[in-house]
């Protein structure tokens, strides 16, 4: 495994460099081992070696990036803590996996009894010397939280050898190369996993993150870094584009030499205009479920050379050590490149979903490939592979959706929905809204009443881009020949409203 | 259009985007203030007041907004 040699490698090397740029102000490479340094002291000296789960609070600031590399240095996961989730989602996450310390740069942001919180904004001792023992790759890195259907987030744990195996294919074929000179955007909160392909690579490099401060208005805090610090590697959600659309005729960032996307459909119209923006930069867009380490596979876009599907630019090919098979509602292999499920295995595809063996043994099968024995994960996307071997996205199989590249069931939406609303029907619907983005309505079936409770109630137990922006009433809810809801109406029904 | 129209204007296409009146927007008044007033709802307010007063922000003018005084003052450059 070289991630963690060359992270330290890459530490030194760039001493002098900046790694880091928060709120306008620029941490070094050296002040940010030092950083590091400080933590694992910390770590060492006030949690056992046996603790193996760390909670870490998602602020914006160098001890929180350097809390995560002393964690990894001390093999030891981080769970990240968003503090602005609510109380009682936090809380059930961090006890799932037996956490019992977290890091934290901001006693305001979060604290609580029931854990231990190690202040890691003014640590003080005497001397920083540590112990360096060995590195366990296939220790646990982090174990990440999302939405599940069943009321209850899932954890899906990702080992340092999964990461290591996402930047040995990230960087395999030459398409992505990062320098010590490049200035990277680092847009994502830490507990979406989108954020390790943006400040990994970078820091790797040698090169310096920006960072976008939580509770800003994100697209536009983007164009400003954009333009004050001539950024030249951008990756992004598709929405920050469909936001800043009506004004790309003031956007001209010729120092832009890469822009990515993931975590959404990513649409061939807009990208074509997108492109007249970044003159000099090459596009991709990359796919990938967090069971399978952030990314899984990409595709090179061009004016001139690229693949879509229904104004949907394709997902691309598998990353280097990858097998991908498409399969029927029966578990059956699709080879005419007909549609179907993605399932993929590899080094990057998770052990399992955390303490949930029912959706283990839904979610994973076992198939031998070229006489190994491979996991596969059943990823609930729809897809079909093209004669070139491009994969195209169609829909999801289940009621998942993406708000703002966050997964959401919208099942979980509905569980705490019926805990207020007990004697209505309700569904909950993803809509498009006028900006091209996603929303999520809750719709209800019965004369309008007064919801203060249920947004109050929603509000409580579930983050900020779970919680339904548009509520909507309805006589009868319409249904299918088989008598169930049928939700392509539904949707056609509130539009109309 | 003075100050006081301006502000009943973009009040409307508050009310409208945001499904309610449940505010009272003054010079000083921010999105921390308001309801519903986040990422999402703030372009579609700025396209509302866009097509209401038949005027285009600049990028630059709403990247420097911080609350409703510098979107009226925005507005009154732009008129």
């Amino acid at each position: 495994m070289n991630l963690i040699p060359n992270l330290k490698k890459s530490f030194e090397k760039h001493a002098s460099k900046n790694a880091l740029c928060i709120n306008d102000v620029f941490y070094t490479y050296k002040a940010f081992s030092e950083q590091i340094l400080k933590i694992r002291k910390l770590i060492q000296t006030e949690i056992s070696s046996k603790e193996k789960f760390i909670g870490l609070i998602t602020n914006d600031d160098i001890q929180t990036y350097a809390s995560i590399f002393a964690l990894w240095f001390e093999n030891k996961a981080y769970i990240p803590i968003n503090p602005s989730a609510p109380m009682q989602r936090n809380k059930e996450v961090l006890n799932s996996t037996g956490a019992s310390y977290i890091l934290n740069s901001n006693i305001d942001a979060f604290n609580d009894e029931a854990f231990s919180v190690l202040p890691t904004h003014n640590i003080g001792y005497n001397s920083y010397k540590i112990k360096e023992g060995e590195i366990n790759q296939n220790g646990i890195a982090y174990i990440l939280f999302t939405s599940g259907s069943t009321g209850k987030p899932k954890g899906i744990p990702i080992t340092l050898k999964n990461v290591d195996s996402l930047i040995y294919a990230l960087t395999y074929d030459g398409e992505y190369i990062l320098n010590d000179s490049d200035r990277c955007l680092q847009m994502y909160d830490l507990t979406f996993d989108a954020s390790l392909t943006a400040f990994l690579p970078a820091f790797l490099s040698g090169a310096c993150s920006y960072t976008v401060p939580p509770g800003s208005m994100k697209y536009f805090h983007i164009f400003k870094l954009l333009q004050k610090y001539e950024l030249t590697v951008l990756k992004m959600v598709p929405s920050i584009i469909h936001y800043l659309r009506p004004y790309f005729s003031e956007i001209y960032a010729t120092s832009v030499r890469y822009c990515i996307f993931g975590g959404g459909k990513l649409y061939e119209d807009i990208v074509k205009e997108w492109l007249k923006c970044i003159p000099n930069s090459k596009l991709y867009n990359h796919y990938g479920p967090t069971e399978c380490t952030v990314c899984s596979t990409y595709h090179t876009y061009s004016n001139t050379l690229g693949k879509s599907h229904n104004g949907v630019i394709s997902i691309g090919k598998p990353l280097k050590g990858f097998n991908h098979l498409i399969i029927d509602d029966k578990n059956n292999i699709i080879e005419s490149g007909d549609e179907g499920e993605l399932c993929l295995s590899g080094p990057q595809v998770t052990l399992g979903y955390w303490k949930n063996d029912t959706l283990n043994s839904a979610s994973f099968f076992t198939k031998e490939v070229n006489g190994i024995l491979e996991q596969f994960y059943k990823t609930g996307d729809i897809c079909y592979e093209d004669s070139e071997g491009y994969l195209m996205y169609i829909e999801r199989k289940d009621f998942q959706v993406k708000i703002r590249g966050f997964r959401v069931e919208l099942g979980e939406i509905e569980f705490h929905s019926k805990k207020v609303i007990t004697k209505n029907n309700l569904s909950i619907i993803d809509i498009n809204n006028s900006n091209g983005n996603n929303e999520i309505a809750l719709v209800i079936e019965g004369k309008a009443f007064d919801i203060k409770e249920l947004q109050n109630h929603l509000q409580s137990v579930l983050p900020n881009y779970m919680v339904p922006t548009k509520y909507f009433f309805l006589d009868n809810f319409p249904h299918n020949t088989n008598g169930k809801l049928d939700r392509k109406a539904l949707r056609n029904l509130i539009k109309t409203d | 259009m003075n100050k006081e129209d301006i502000l009943r204007s973009i009040n409307q296409s508050f009310i409208k985007v945001l499904e309610h009146d449940n505010f009272k927007l003054t010079e000083s008044t921010t999105a921390n203030d308001v309801d519903g007033w986040e990422s999402v709802t703030h372009m579609m307010i700025i396209t509302d007041i866009e097509n209401t007063l038949n005027i285009k922000f600049k990028l630059m003018d709403l990247m420097g907004m911080n609350n409703v005084g510098d979107l009226i003052d925005t507005i009154k450059k732009e008129i």
